[in-house]
């Protein structure tokens, strides 16, 4: 008999094998301590580790990869008494040293049957050898292109490449909207690099070069530089690409300076924070929006509420797509009766367009290189709240 | 006109940013030789502060940002009173407050993550009147309140040290501790002051930078450029002023007119080249005997007498069995993983205490030299050079890197500090920047197991044995220099520069030496790393690698190999065993830190030295009480003829 | 040929010119007195000398090398080692360790015998006794003459002490007027400043005297003595205050 206590917080954990509890210290935030009790004989126990950044800079992206599993995980328990799905996060500080550490204790003390992660990309990639060989299926938000492409079966992109979502996003904002000239400004780090790349690339594809490529520094907060190239260069759209905060910061700072170009923003964008952040300075953005919490779909509906219950924010993309990972591994125990590392990664290979896994995210399928095929549409942001606009 | 007028008002805003916190920098670097790293974090917490104030009240600015700085001076004044006065009370090298503040910054950021969740968050609205229009410019209402607050905070800063008892108190304290102390002054008194004020500056900085920025954990990466800010400034009250200023305007300027990729390598090589113009040691600094020891207790050059010499060989046979042996006893790659990376870091680590232990140079940039070694090897492997030739050109390119910068070495105490400092960014920055050699911030990955002819060191027992036999080689090298004429030397320059000098030690020389042996030291790590990680990319080698570096080698001990390999030991294995924490094993890492500076002045190794210590004093005090018995028995003797 | 010619020696602190075109040879093996009120620039003199301040103006030329410019270390290498007048110890570690980095100029060729070397200057100087016992720990008198032993382990051939009876008491200062004597006797020559008018007339073969960053007389302990140059410079009106000065010391 195994007692899952599944206390859902903001942040988490001290975690054991048999018992997880988390408790948090907050001053303005109300503690929500949600427990549930289940009981099962014979169940069917899954190890899933999460691999990501906890802390640090990027903690917000491991925050939302360990809220989002830990929300599916305590929704299943409720729901499916056969599966027990055991969820053991490990931080990686964003630092890929770890990232491999983490994996290998994952896989070897924990013996996970599947891991979540990394957050960014490197650290990602730098996981792939060793889920390959342990024959571990990795499911990451990572965007950077070379994670699937390292001839592993066994690495999952749940979230669309850089190379999809900047395609999708050009598509949109030159045959749509009619853009020219559009001006990139992206982080020097991967994440930026990769998509601010990605985003020139897709222009060339059309025949266009982007008016302005330059980048900033993580850690900068004045972008006045840049944007007064960006004016200068009569762009007509901006797209900057890196941490959600700090493009909302350069939508701020590019309407003090009076620049009024047509913001275009990554996945990362595709959230509440950044409307926060950005004020009536991201009115009329457009973004890659890979996940719409204000969806009809019954099962975004739940999965809103119940986020928005437990944690009082609404969900992101990151969110949504290790909810929806957690459930894949879910359907696929359930499916193969197996809980192997190798089982579930056959099932969930053998997902195609007609028999994808429907998730929040939509119907989920992955192709030969284990990147996920869903339809991206864009959204705009009209008084403070996303407006799907379809592709 | 229009662009020059916005260029200089948002300049100067964040200029009044970096002067307020380097003025903190500049306080307790004056009052207590202290190079704060936890004054990030107070500009961290007077942000999220600020916030939770306007968030839980609608009160005006001016008393959010009132409450956020007197909160801020309570927190210092903690500070001060927990961690800072029981160390100073001790006596210890100051290197051992400059780790605990390392530690205090570790544990808050993962505080700050706990209290107030990873997500950016947005000052309400924090403003007291509209943009303002200028000669038909419209400039920002957040940027001149920065400039109006920061400029009547220093004004009110003016006053106190010129007008107020304790103000000119604190200044007779910098100028002099000892004579301002014979004067009455109370010195306890005047390091809380500078805790309360520093800190409560830079969360007046943070709830400035609020409105401005976003509120997110890394706020207080602006406290790096403050401290450069201070040091363009001289390190001195007004200095720091207009150091924080021209700073804000330099890097205005280089981002508006000169590549923005490049920006922070021309303000950091900028700023290296003022300080070496304005800031190089004159004349070598002498050494009163009444000066506060700058080593723990115990820390010998081992230069007339070196302990357990004698057993040297057998200690020696006993730890190279266990050695042999930990493959065999640990279960498991994870252990053995974790135990290799131990072991890089330590073979990193002794390097460093060469450098920081022995000379008493304060290096902040020692993973940009592991960062030369690790990609000067990843590439030629690339390039099909065999692993081995390409370990020792990584020594080598570090090794050159480290003699090429050697220049900087002329800078003393603090300033060297910020100098490597500002090198290791400027590395950083290259490994970014220079993408079509290191591929940029994507990195290089897949890097093949080190492979010797026909041996692939492909399981971690394989790279424990390569390990083990680099990091040996290493030590037995390093230790045996050190207790030559060189060791002694580098012990003598630390000890007394002006007195080592004129004993005939060419200070810059041996300096350089010690500097360039230390850096090949961390290119030998470098290149043991790559294919070990598998993956290499600049965000491992930056400022935090660095930092780690330096509390292995105060965390152990100051001065001593082994001392440096503890630490390494320790710092890599308490955070990853409290892995599964989340934020919380940071708070129990900073913690721990915060702890062993305040309980081992000397590092963890004053655990192994305390019990030889109090044997010996307990044996001195047997033979004294046995001496003055015999002596009483002689008195006896005298009184009874 | 003198073992140091120093000619026109100028070294200024901002407006401040503390030593003022000072010429002053050394003869082998003599014993050089160097006198003057307080603040008058012998320190400062000391200083330039041994490398320690680089000299604005003028020439030092030690057994016909030119070494002004050189740096200290190098100085020190080529015979002139030095005591401090505010004492400059290695505090934390050994009398012994102390004295054996004094022999650090003559190189990796005599690593063998430096710990003999040492231990014989220790003697020499009358503290091998202390030697194992931590360099902050020795009384203060012990602690200059430490710094006399790290000076001759090299066996220099010019040693300048600066105040070397600073702090110490009669009994002391009379040991220390002997030391230097057998110092003299191992034909190293000596530039001895003092401001204990006893020790410097006893010693000393010919005595220099700074005032005001000026040599002001050079001759003989009786010439100066009677020099009325040096008689105002000490007694005189306006220098009333700097000798109460000289008298603390
Ligand atoms: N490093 C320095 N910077 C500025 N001024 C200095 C420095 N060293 C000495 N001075 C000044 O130079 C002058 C000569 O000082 P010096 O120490 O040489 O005198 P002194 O003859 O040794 O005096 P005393 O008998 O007190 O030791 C003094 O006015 C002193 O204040
Ligand atoms: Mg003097």
């Amino acid at each position: 008999m195994e007692l899952v206590a599944t206390g859902i917080v903001p942040m988490l954990e001290g975690e054991s094998n048999h018992m997880q509890s988390a408790a948090i210290v907050s001053a303005a935030v109300a503690i929500v301590l949600a427990a549930t009790t289940t009981t099962s004989l014979g169940a069917q126990s899954v190890t899933v580790g999460v691999v990501g950044p906890l802390t640090g800079d990027f903690a917000v992206v491991g925050i939302s990869q360990v809220n989002g599993a830990k929300l599916k995980v305590a929704q299943l328990a409720k729901t499916d008494l056969g599966v027990n799905i055991h969820l053991v996060p490990e931080d990686d500080a964003s630092k890929c040293d770890q990232s491999v550490n983490a994996t290998t204790k994952l896989v070897e003390q924990e013996r996970a049957d599947a891991i979540l992660g990394a957050g960014n990309s490197p650290c990602a990639l730098a996981m792939v050898p060793i889920t390959a060989r342990d024959e571990v299926p990795q499911f990451t938000v990572g965007i950077g292109a070379a994670i699937t492409q390292q001839g592993s079966k066994y690495v999952f992109r749940v979230a669309p490449s850089a190379a999809v979502q900047t395609q999708a996003l050009a598509n949109f904002a030159v045959g749509k909207l009619h853009l020219k000239k559009i001006a990139i400004l992206y982080t020097n780090d991967e994440y930026g690099k990769s998509a601010g790349e990605a985003m020139r690339a897709a222009l060339k594809a059309k025949g266009l070069e982007p008016s302005v490529f330059e980048a900033w520094t993580i850690g900068d907060k004045d972008f006045s530089g840049q944007l007064s190239k960006v004016k200068s260069s009569g762009a007509d759209a901006l797209f900057a690409t890196g941490s959600v905060a700090d493009a909302a910061l350069i939508a701020r700072q590019a309407r003090q300076m009076g620049l009024t170009v047509r913001l275009l923003g990554d996945t990362g964008t595709a959230n509440d924070t950044y409307i926060k952040l950005g004020g009536s300075a991201v009115e009329g953005a457009v973004v890659a929006f890979p996940f719409d919490p204000r969806s009809n779909e019954p099962a975004v509906r739940d999965f809103v509420r119940t986020y928005q219950a437990t944690y009082g924010r609404l969900p992101n993309s990151w969110d949504a797509e290790m909810y929806d990972a957690v459930g894949m591994i879910h359907a696929a125990v359930k499916h193969t009766g197996k809980t192997d590392g190798k089982s579930i990664r056959d099932y969930i290979a053998s997902l195609r367009r007609s028999s994808g896994y429907r998730g929040v995210m939509g119907d989920i399928y992955f192709d030969a290189n284990g990147d996920a095929q869903f339809a991206l549409n864009m959204a705009r942001i009209k008084n403070g709240q996303f407006v799907d606009i379809g592709r | 006109m229009h662009d020059a007028i916005q260029v200089v008002v948002d300049a100067a805003a964040i200029g009044c940013v970096y002067s307020l916190i380097a003025i903190g920098f500049t306080m307790m670097l004056r009052a207590s030789d202290l190079i704060n790293f936890a004054q990030g974090e107070m500009v961290m917490l007077g942000a999220y502060i600020g916030f939770t104030i306007a968030t839980l009240a609608p009160l005006p600015y001016p008393a959010i940002f009132l409450l956020t700085a007197a909160a801020l001076f309570g927190v210092g004044l903690v500070m001060d009173r927990t961690i800072v006065r029981p160390i100073l009370k001790r006596g210890s090298p100051v290197l051992n407050l400059i780790i605990a503040t390392v530690g205090i910054s570790v544990a808050l950021r993962a505080i700050a993550i706990i209290l107030w969740g990873g997500y950016p968050l947005r000052m309400p609205n924090a403003r007291l009147f509209g943009p303002v229009h200028v000669a038909g410019v419209t400039l920002a209402s957040e940027s001149l309140l920065v400039i109006f607050f920061g400029v009547a905070t220093m004004a009110a800063l003016q006053w106190f040290f010129q007008r107020t008892i304790s103000g000119i108190a604190w200044r007779a304290v910098a100028m002099d501790a000892e004579t301002a102390r014979l004067m009455g002054v109370s010195t306890d008194r005047t390091t809380a002051l500078t805790f309360g004020i520093a800190s409560a500056l830079g969360g007046a900085a943070g709830v400035l930078l609020a409105p401005l920025y976003n509120i997110s954990v890394g706020l207080g990466g602006i406290a790096i450029k403050s401290f450069a800010a201070s040091a363009i400034g001289g390190f001195t009250l007004g200095g720091s002023m207009l150091g924080g200023i021209a700073l804000g305007l330099l890097e205005t300027l280089t981002t508006r007119y000169l590549s923005s990729a490049y920006k922070d390598v021309v303000s950091y090589g900028l700023l290296i080249v003022i300080l070496l113009l304005f800031y190089r040691a004159k004349a070598p600094a002498g050494r009163s005997a009444a000066q506060r020891a700058t080593r723990a207790v115990g820390m010998r050059a081992g230069i007339a007498f070196a302990p357990l010499s004698r057993y040297r060989n057998i200690l020696f046979a006993l730890a190279l069995g266990a050695f042999v042996a930990v493959p065999h006893l640990v279960s498991g790659t994870y252990t053995l993983r974790i135990i290799n990376e131990a072991l890089i870091m330590a073979i990193a680590a002794i390097g460093l205490q060469v450098i920081i232990g022995y000379t008493g140079q304060l290096s902040l940039g020692h993973a940009a030299f592991m960062a030369i070694g690790a990609y000067t090897s990843v590439l030629l492997v690339r390039v099909g050079v065999p692993w081995p030739v390409t370990v020792l050109a990584a020594v080598l390119a570090s090794a050159a890197l480290s003699r090429i910068v050697a220049p900087i070495l002329r800078l003393s105490g603090h300033y060297l500090a910020i100098g490597t400092l500002a090198l290791g960014q400027i590395v950083v920055m290259l490994l970014i920047n220079l993408s079509w050699i290191t591929n940029g911030a994507y990195g290089i990955s897949n890097i093949p197991a080190p492979r010797f002819g026909g041996l692939v060191i492909d399981t971690q027992a394989r790279y424990f044995y390569l390990l083990v036999i680099v990091f040996i080689a290493l030590y037995i090298a390093l230790s045996r220099l050190l207790s030559s004429r060189f060791g002694r030397a580098l012990v003598a320059l630390r000890e007394n520069e002006l007195a080592a000098v004129c004993a005939g030690v060419d200070s810059l020389g041996y300096r350089t030496k010690a500097f360039v042996i230390g850096c090949a030291c961390a290119g030998v790590a470098g290149a043991v790393y790559g294919p070990f990680v598998s993956l290499i990319n600049p965000d491992a080698f930056t400022l935090d690698l660095s930092i780690s570096f330096l509390i292995m080698v105060v965390l152990g001990g100051l001065g001593s190999l082994p001392g440096a390999v503890l630490g390494a030991i320790i710092v890599t294995l308490v955070p990853e065993y409290f892995r599964a924490l989340g934020a919380w094993r940071l708070v129990l890492y900073g913690g721990a830190i915060i702890s062993f500076m305040v309980l081992l002045p000397g590092g963890v190794l004053d655990l192994i030295r305390l019990p030889a210590f109090a044997f010996r004093s307990w044996r001195r005090l047997v033979a004294s009480r046995n001496a003055s018995a015999q002596s009483a028995v002689r008195d006896r003797a005298d009184v009874g003829s | 040929m003198p073992l140091l010619e120093a000619c026109r020696l100028t070294k200024r602190f901002g407006g401040l010119v503390a030593v003022n075109e000072v010429s002053l040879e050394i003869a082998r093996g003599e014993i050089r007195g160097l006198i003057g009120p307080n603040g008058s620039g012998k320190s400062t003199l000391i200083n330039t000398l041994s490398g320690v301040y680089r000299s604005d103006a003028g020439s030092i030329v030690l057994s016909s090398a030119e070494i002004s410019g050189w740096p200290a270390h190098r100085i020190a290498s080529a015979g002139i080692a030095r005591t401090f007048q505010e004492i400059q110890l290695f505090a934390d570690m050994t009398v012994l360790e102390n004295a054996i980095v004094g022999g650090h100029r003559l190189g990796r060729a005599e690593e063998k015998q430096i710990r003999a070397r040492a231990q014989a200057a220790l003697a020499f100087v009358g503290i091998e006794r202390w030697q194992d016992e931590l360099a902050r720990n020795l009384p203060y008198g012990h602690q200059r003459l430490l710094e006399i032993a790290r000076a001759l382990v090299a066996e220099p051939e010019l040693l300048l002490l600066d105040e070397p009876a600073a702090g110490l008491n009669a009994a002391e200062t009379e040991a220390l007027m002997e030391l230097i004597m057998r110092i003299h006797a191992q034909t190293t020559a000596v530039l001895l400043v003092e401001h204990n008018m006893r020790l410097v007339m006893n010693v000393c073969h010919i005595i220099a005297v700074l005032d005001y960053g000026r040599k002001i007389a050079d001759g003989s302990p009786q010439e100066i003595q009677h020099d009325p140059a040096v008689i105002e410079a000490y007694l005189g009106t306006k220098s009333v205050e700097r000798s109460a000065g000289a008298e603390r010391h």
